[in-house]
């Protein structure tokens, strides 16, 4: 039934990406298409915009279309083993950029429980199998929570830690140092500020880079390039090492990730396909003792890409009051099973040669 | 294949002469046609001449890998966008510019003329200041002249079209000057060549 391509490119690459979590174990989770509106605005800092599509329930309450898929998962967890989730969803927010709401189209995946170094490299590996099945040229690009904010311990103004933050999702190491110079920041924390927002490109030599830059890692910088180190050796032998980048610009800027942080690009796209990592913060906030990591493709950001080629032509089945009804049904069931795509059109409707059962005419093959 | 946009006008001439000595020029543009898009494959560039305010579009929606635009068009949009470097030309300031002898009511709504108005709502919000922007297009300069808004927003250079109409600039509130700027998705992927430009382009830098 596939020879004339039934399911578009978007609904193939949906079903490859389940099975490939499938086969690891993963389990589809499907939920409810709204939550109670509270339950977002509780958690409004863990979302990127909080406009939400809202109505009232015939009990009275103020209920959202889901912006987000994890915020659900997360509150229905139980957290007592380890969960490994997945699923295929719309959500409803605005488009980056518009003020005009959209269903959008995610799947991921979210495993829950304890994050150890194994967990991390089984996350990062389905990151990279998800990128190689939407396209093989790709890269996923790495950052991490605990090194900006290590770097930025001690610096208590708001303003300035977003203006930081900012500069260095940019890349913009001219205005970084200016801000550094303004706010009196010292030399060797401005080095290391513009260092980081320099880091860019394959992940071992990131890494090395990050290395220097911070030269005498102590605490929560010193856990943080354990990590790296660690997600560095998993994957230094493996095909996919030249798609893997260390680059600090996907930090996020909301209070979500505090560890590893994910985004994924195709070449032909403009933005990031893929994004997620590491979300602690977001459990204990609901009181949930346990640890989570996992991450969404976006099909809204592809949908140039998905675009399906044509479907080859139609081929027109010419009837008119005088055709015996069965026969059509029979030749149409006929030709479909040889994959011959065909439509039954009125005599004078037909937009081409056809194959015509007017009246008493047979079709001779 | 580098694709490039350039604005159109007199910064776009100064962007293409410095990367043409860098390695980067193309024949076609540099003759008097009226193309949009020019190719150069024996360099590996292609050039499109797009206006100004329309430079980082281009490059955030990966049209283009790179653009080089203002700083005053980039805070004024906010693309998602990298700035990898503070060219140095095109240099002006965005001032808040008022009639000779105005005298501000801070008792009242403030009408302020603007082809910025994100950049004009942003700077008195954090003043906490109300306002009313009269969003223009063009001779912002006439407005208080006839008496549509108090003040007006605007990009100021020499001073010269102010002075002219009996108006002054009073406050700074954005120093800008050319910026390049990248496709996120496109620098994952260029980020050698990417790089190799803009080191190219810091000796021309002042």
């Amino acid at each position: 039934m596939n020879s004339f391509g039934t399911l578009k490119k978007e609904e193939q690459i949906n079903l490859d990406i389940r099975r490939l979590y499938e086969l690891y174990g993963y389990e589809k989770y499907r939920m409810n298409k709204f939550e109670e509106y509270s339950f977002y605005l509780q958690n409004k800092n863990f979302l990127e915009n909080d406009r939400y599509i809202t109505f009232n329930d015939p009990d009275g309450r103020l209920m959202a279309l889901k912006p987000d898929v994890t915020l659900s998962i997360v509150k229905n967890a139980d957290c007592k083993g380890t969960e490994r989730i997945y699923y295929s969803e719309s959500i409803f927010r605005t488009r980056k950029g518009t003020n005009e709401f959209a269903e959008l189209k995610q799947t991921g995946l979210e495993y829950i429980g304890s994050i150890d170094k194994c967990a991390t490299a089984e996350v990062l590996s389905l990151a990279l199998d998800t990128l190689n099945i939407l396209s093989p040229d790709f890269v996923l690009s790495v950052s991490h929570m605990g090194v900006i904010n290590a770097m930025l311990q001690g610096i208590e103004s708001y303003s300035l830690r977003r203006g930081i933050i900012s500069c260095i999702k940019g890349k913009n190491r001219h205005e970084l140092e200016r801000l550094c110079r303004d706010a009196a920041l010292d030399d060797a924390l401005t080095r290391r500020l513009v260092g980081l927002a320099g880091i860019r490109g394959p992940f071992g030599e990131g890494v090395a880079a990050l290395e220097k830059t911070v030269d005498d890692p102590q605490g929560d910088m010193a856990l943080a390039l354990k990590e790296l180190k660690e997600i560095n050796n998993v994957f230094k032998d493996t095909e996919y090492y030249t798609r893997l980048q260390l680059d600090f610009s996907d930090l996020s800027s909301t209070e979500y990730y505090n560890g590893i942080v994910l985004s994924g690009f195709i070449q032909g796209v403009s933005s990031a396909v893929l994004s997620g990592g590491r979300y602690d913060h977001l459990l204990s906030r609901m009181g949930k003792n346990a640890q989570a990591m996992g991450f969404a493709v976006n099909f809204c950001h592809m949908e140039q890409m998905l675009r399906s080629p044509q479907q080859s032509q139609c081929t027109d089945i010419i009837y008119d009051d005088a055709t015996d009804a069965a026969y059509m049904c029979s030749l149409m069931r006929e030709l479909t099973a040889k994959g011959i795509r065909v439509r039954a059109v009125r005599k004078g409707e037909e937009t081409g040669d056809g194959i015509d059962i007017t009246g008493s005419r047979r079709y001779q093959g | 294949m580098i694709n490039i946009a350039l604005p159109k006008g007199r910064l776009g001439k100064k962007v293409y002469e410095l990367f043409s000595k860098i390695g980067y020029p193309c024949a076609e543009l540099e003759q008097d046609n009226r193309k949009l898009i020019f190719e150069d494959p024996a360099a590996t560039v292609r050039y499109f001449l797009v206006k100004p305010s329309d430079v980082a579009i281009y490059v955030e929606r990966g049209a283009a890998d790179i653009g080089v635009v203002g700083k005053d068009v980039l805070e004024e949009n906010r693309p998602d966008v990298f700035e990898l470097m503070d060219m140095g030309f095109g240099a002006c300031r965005m001032c808040i510019c008022m009639p000779d002898g105005y005298k501000e009511d801070t008792d009242s709504v403030l009408r302020v003329a603007t082809k910025y108005p994100n950049i004009t709502k942003r700077y008195y919000k954090s003043i906490n200041r109300e306002i009313d922007i009269i969003k223009l297009n063009g001779s912002i300069e006439l407005a208080p002249l006839l008496k549509l808004s108090d003040v007006i927003v605007d990009i100021v250079e020499t001073g010269a079209t102010l002075r002219e109409n009996n108006m002054h600039p009073e406050t700074a509130i954005l120093s800008s000057s050319a910026r390049l700027i990248v496709n996120k998705s496109a620098y994952r992927f260029k980020c050698g060549e990417i790089d190799d430009i803009t080191d190219k382009l810091k000796p021309f830098i002042k």
